[in-house]
């Protein structure tokens, strides 16, 4: 460590953002040289990243990760003047190399010393100098001192990011959280002052002191939305964040299997809350490895089929008003619904004569227990299915869909809020108490009568236009005495892919933004049914409902009235 | 007295380092570039800039690139430089040298080192 000054965490914060990015940079020019061969473009614009990673480094006193970093300048110097080929064994050193130095750097600013040893990736490096040295110098242009050889190309992205910092402020994520969680107990107050204003202006005596109170109350309004909005865009973050690891997945893995891919990135920009960032990596990476296993077909294969040898992936981000879409797009050989169904079937998720469009079969990729390789392979093979990447988006308050054409592709489609902490919800009655039911997952709600409802199977359905759905009613599943003399009752229609069920309620009591506390250690007796709660403005908690679990709870209700033929 | 410093690196991390650094200079303003061409800016904007430090590798426009339009602006003859350099580029750290750098220290240095390479060169 330096002698003279404590290495503090805002400099460990700043040096490690700045780390990320130039070892970013060097996965981009690995995988630039790999795929278009030596360019002395390429080549200068890694020595800048290089460079300040290792002044960096040196600064903070973490010398061993200098010293690489200076030995792996020396490699890339050789690379230019041709004393050192690039062909793949040199590339596998310079991944892992890269990959080393990441671990590197995020476990020095962790421990705030040097933990990593890197002596051994160091050697690697050596062995390919003293290769080198008996090679003989090309005077390539490439190796010219600074200031005469070509410019550094910065992408163009971390030039404004260089240039935005200046006025940047480091924060702990947790203060934000904080920040958040004030801002929603501001707005649950602003509902209870509103409903106060509202009650006096109805009652004569306190009319004028009413309106005067709804006017201030109109006015806070106004400024916590604002509080609220700045507050969740400060916890934004660009997707680049996540995206940024792919290219090398994409890489490696398309490797491993003998496939060439070109993975292409859109919206990287697309801003998304951090909690959300933090979780979204997980599922698709998962998706990514589906796409390059199942999806892309090997070089042969393509070119029999008239194709390209080189497969495409795309990845894209964009926003529309409150919520973010992930597309995950292959040009690979597509979902076979037949063979879908016919695992399905093996696999005894269906009954093989049921009948079922090709859409629905498609659905079944994403239930427990399912996949279409019976060889477990190294990438997706690990028990890991897309029932898992379901659960992690629905968790998010997020939504799935995929649309594929045989030989043609397919396109993953993901739904997400933009922020986990407040969603907007349809507050719903029952049995005299309120419930919160996320509004993304919300088809439409509709007014029945008891005639409306058919038994099918034991089971109370309604028909809506063509389709049969499954009635459940949520006095049943929070225990509750059902009010079973109303005449005409509502029905919140549910949807998840293709599947849709209807929760049966008292009343409907409209839309509301609501700030989702989690409960401390679940609601005993309704594990599975409760995403969170929520703090009305009147002080009554809601509990909001987690639509995943009442999917996966219609199930069983299913298997057990089947089981009994009672129902209901 | 030393009153402003202009401080030329496109690390962020080098630049908070400095404000650690340069605390000890009261009432010095210190004024930061990521590039040549910004410090060329900020030469503009600023007026009494009393002492440059100048990274070498830098994009956009590097140090030997700002130094070969900074000598020949008259304007700011009276202001020295020092060169920042790092391991490895020695061979830049000359021709900066020659081209009229008063002095150098090399990445990673200390405070002392800087300090004393400051108050030789700037009599603060």
């Amino acid at each position: 460590m330096p002698e003279d000054f404590q290495v503090s965490l805002e400099l460990l914060g700043i040096y490690i953002e700045d780390a990320r990015l130039h070892l970013e940079a060097l996965d981009h020019c690995l995988l630039t040289l790999e795929r278009e061969g030596l360019e002395a473009e390429t080549l200068s614009g890694i020595l800048g990243p290089l460079h300040t990673l290792k002044g960096n480094s040196g600064m903070l006193g973490f010398t061993a990760i200098k010293d690489y970093v200076h030995r792996l300048e020396d490699v890339f110097a050789r690379i230019g003047d041709g004393g050192v080929a690039l062909d793949p064994s040199v590339f596998d050193r310079l991944f892992a190399g890269a990959s080393a130095l990441r671990e590197a750097t995020e476990e020095a600013c962790r421990a705030r010393a040097e933990v990593r040893d890197l002596r051994a990736e160091r050697a690697a490096l050596d062995a390919l100098m003293d290769q080198a040295h008996a090679a003989p110098r090309l005077p390539a242009p490439a190796s010219a001192p600074v200031g005469t050889g070509p410019r550094e190309v910065r992408r163009p992205g971390e030039a404004q990011y260089v240039a935005l910092r200046s006025n940047m402020v480091r924060v702990d994520f947790s203060q934000l959280d904080h920040l958040l969680n004030l801002v929603g107990e501001l707005i649950i107050y602003r509902t209870k002052l509103h409903e106060m204003g509202r009650r006096m202006a109805s009652t004569l005596a306190d009319r004028a002191a009413g309106r005067e109170l709804l006017e201030a109350v109109h006015q806070i309004a106004g400024v916590s939305t604002q509080l609220q909005e700045t507050v969740m865009e400060v916890r934004m973050l660009p997707i680049r964040h996540v995206f940024e690891r792919f290219p090398r997945l994409v890489r490696d893995l398309a490797r491993q299997q003998g496939k060439e891919i070109e993975l292409i990135l859109e919206g990287e920009g697309t801003r998304v809350d951090k909690a959300i960032i933090d979780e979204i990596g997980e599922p698709l990476v998962h998706m990514i490895r589906n796409s390059v296993d199942h999806g892309i077909e090997t070089p042969e294969v393509r070119t029999a089929r008239g194709k390209t040898p080189t497969g495409t992936i795309l990845l894209s981000a964009t926003q529309e008003s409150n919520q973010v879409q992930i597309t995950i797009m292959d040009d690979g050989g597509g979902i076979d619904a037949a063979q879908v169904k016919r695992k399905a079937a093996q696999r005894g998720l269906i009954k093989g004569d049921e009948p079922m469009s090709d859409r629905e079969a498609i659905q079944l990729i994403f239930s427990q227990g399912f996949s279409t390789t019976d060889a477990v392979t190294e990438v997706s093979g690990r028990g890991v299915g897309l029932d898992v990447v379901l659960k992690s988006i629905e968790r998010l308050n997020g939504l799935v869909e995929v649309e594929t054409v045989p030989g043609v592709g397919t396109k993953f489609i993901i739904q997400l809020p933009l922020t986990l902490a407040i969603i907007s919800a349809l507050l719903v009655r029952v049995s005299g108490r309120a419930y919160a039911i996320p509004l993304g997952a919300v088809v439409e709600s509709l007014k029945f009568g008891r005639g409306d409802v058919h038994r099918i199977g034991g089971r109370e359905t309604l028909r809506i236009r063509d389709q049969v759905v499954p009635l459940l009613r949520l006095s049943t599943l929070f225990g509750l005495k059902d009010e079973a003399a109303a005449e005409r009752r509502y029905a919140v229609i549910l949807g998840r892919g293709e599947k849709r069920i209807g929760l049966v309620v008292d009343g409907l009591d409209g839309q509301q933004e609501v700030v989702i506390k989690a409960l401390d250690g679940g609601v005993p007796g309704m594990a599975g049914t409760v995403a969170g709660a929520t703090i009305m403005g009147d002080g009554r908690v809601v509990l909001i409902l987690d639509v995943a679990a009442l999917f996966e709870s219609k199930r069983s209700a299913r298997g057990s009235s089947r089981a009994a033929e009672t129902g209901g | 007295m030393l009153r402003k410093i202009l401080a030329v690196d496109d690390s962020a991390l080098i630049h908070q380092m400095y404000k650690l650094f340069l605390s000890r200079y009261k009432n010095c303003k210190l004024i930061s570039a990521m590039n040549g061409l910004e410090a060329f800016d900020k030469l503009a904007q600023e007026e009494g800039i009393d002492l440059i430090l100048l990274d070498i590798n830098m994009p956009v426009m590097n140090g030997l690139e700002f130094l070969q339009r900074f000598q020949k602006e008259a304007a700011y003859q009276s202001i020295p430089v020092i060169i920042i350099s790092t391991e490895g580029k020695e061979e830049d750290t000359i021709r900066g040298l020659k081209m009229g750098a008063k002095g150098y220290v090399k990445k990673p240095f200390q405070a002392s080192e800087l300090h004393s390479l400051i108050e030789k060169i700037a009599s603060p």
